[in-house]
């Protein structure tokens, strides 16, 4: 919920700051071969991914919560 | 206070001894902690106290910091629930009283705990630093720090850690393929024993009820691997090897969760990774005796108390859904939908009841496990973890 990670790396705008939307679109639909991150491709189109990837890069609501 | 110190001494005894009856007259019978449990709210970094008999929420802890995966185990006098957060914060709540008694904030990012057998330590599993911490249950005060370290400088992440008889925990190492033993019968000095190469990334274990397996689920490959305590030479190896991971893994929308295992009479009940299967196991051969196709990636498996029952919740998208298994026909009987976003699953100590957290509709659905009716509903807001004080007593919870 604070994007800070757990199992994953933290997704937060500070952690992704040098990452380039276009890979981060690739990473949520494809998944990372060998770490527990699934390719959301089944579930998401480029257009999902696309919108999750600039919230991230932007700070969901929810990051702000105390 | 000059006035009060003119005052005759046998006023001033007989006032105060007022005040302590007038105190006792206010504070209310006392109650046990059979019928008690907490739910998880974990938006808000609150813990709801709940009585299993009443079915009604009976107050709120708040102020636990960040709850969005958290977890908990019970003192023995049930009295006691110590929460370990997401965020690496170990608090000691007093769910009678609905008071934090102690809370340290023990590491960065932790995963959740065990208590030992006799009630005197709490430890907690973290990401960051990797490793345990052993805590006294009193005070929690610091008495072991185990870092996960299996190369030098580098930490593990610690994942399903739990308690075995004697002052021992056992956990695995996500980042090293690792299952180690503490045991802290001299709590200063741990003795550990490892076992390497266990199997790729185990992402999260059991202990059988009577503590003699320790299964602990692998991500990296095709099975899991076991260990018996009870061997005079206790060994890692694999069992279910090629179970259907398969060679081009199916994505994994959530980790499956082990620790609430399901061992129903002498069967295992375990969530297949990836497939929309539960496997189950013979606990005499370790040999696949069986799967049972479910509606989507199984995240908890768990059995009924008595094990007549297994109760599945899955990872998004088909998270809005529990199947009932008949553990005797091995059929699915029913399929309840409860509520958007199902978390967790608790049973009532005898299991008559089962509590189900949904999440995205900020509700607790209490049902009859046999008319499998919904009793009640009780709105919490995202509640997600649901815990009884009946772990108390057992192994491994």
């Amino acid at each position: 919920m604070r994007l800070k990670g757990g199992l994953g790396p933290a997704l937060t705008p500070e952690a992704l700051a040098e990452r380039p939307v276009p890979a981060l679109v690739a990473t949520i639909l494809q998944g990372r071969t060998g770490t527990p991150m699934p390719g959301w491709q089944g579930m998401l189109d480029e257009q999902d991914a696309r919108w999750i990837a600039q919230q991230l890069l932007r700070g969901f609501p929810e990051v702000k919560q105390p | 206070m000059t006035s009060t110190l003119r005052l005759p001494l046998s006023l001033l005894f007989a006032l105060s001894l007022s005040l302590i009856l007038a105190a006792c007259a206010s504070t209310p019978a006392p109650v046990g902690t059979g019928d008690l449990g907490v739910v998880i709210e974990r938006a808000n970094g609150t813990v709801a106290v709940v009585n299993t008999s009443s079915q009604t929420v009976l107050g709120d802890i708040p102020g636990l910091g960040d709850l969005s995966h958290a977890s908990v185990v019970f003192s023995r006098d049930g009295a006691h629930a110590y929460v370990f957060g997401r965020d690496g914060a170990l608090t000691k709540l007093n769910i009678l009283t609905r008071q934090i008694e102690a809370r340290t904030q023990q590491a960065g990012n932790s995963i959740g705990g065990a208590i030992s057998q006799d009630g005197r330590l709490v430890a907690a599993q973290n990401y960051e630093p990797g490793g345990v911490k052993v805590f006294d249950a009193q005070t929690l005060a610091l008495v072991a720090d185990i870092p996960a370290e299996y190369e030098a400088g580098k930490l593990s992440r610690v994942v399903g850690l739990a308690d075995l008889p004697g002052h021992r925990f056992i956990f695995s190492l996500f980042d090293a393929d690792q299952i180690w033993i503490a045991d802290l019968s001299t709590p200063q000095k741990p003795a550990l024993q490892k076992f390497t190469q266990i199997g790729h990334q185990p992402y999260d274990a059991l202990v059988t009820p009577d503590g003699r397996y320790y299964i602990a689920g692998l991500f990296g490959e095709d099975g899991l691997a076991l260990i018996d305590l009870w061997a005079p030479q206790p060994q890692a190896r694999r069992i279910l090897q090629g179970y259907g991971r398969g060679q081009q893994p199916l994505p994994v929308y959530k980790m499956p969760h082990l620790r609430g295992w399901a061992v129903a009479g002498r069967q295992a009940w375990l969530p297949a990774i990836g497939r929309h299967e539960v496997l189950i196991v013979d606990t005499d051969t370790w040999q696949e005796v069986g799967r049972i196709p479910v509606a989507g990636q199984p995240v908890f498996v768990m059995a009924r108390p008595d094990g007549r029952q297994v109760w599945v919740n899955f990872a998004v998208p088909d998270y809005h859904r529990v199947q009932v298994i008949d553990t005797q026909s091995r059929q699915i009987v029913q399929t309840l939908e409860p509520g958007k976003a199902v978390l967790h699953m608790e049973f009532t100590p005898r299991g008559e009841a089962v509590w189900i957290s949904s999440r995205d509709a900020n509700l607790v659905s209490v049902i009859d496990t046999q008319t499998l009716q919904t009793l009640t509903t009780l709105s919490l807001p995202s509640p997600s973890g649901i815990f009884f004080t009946s772990r108390a007593a057992r192994m491994g919870f």
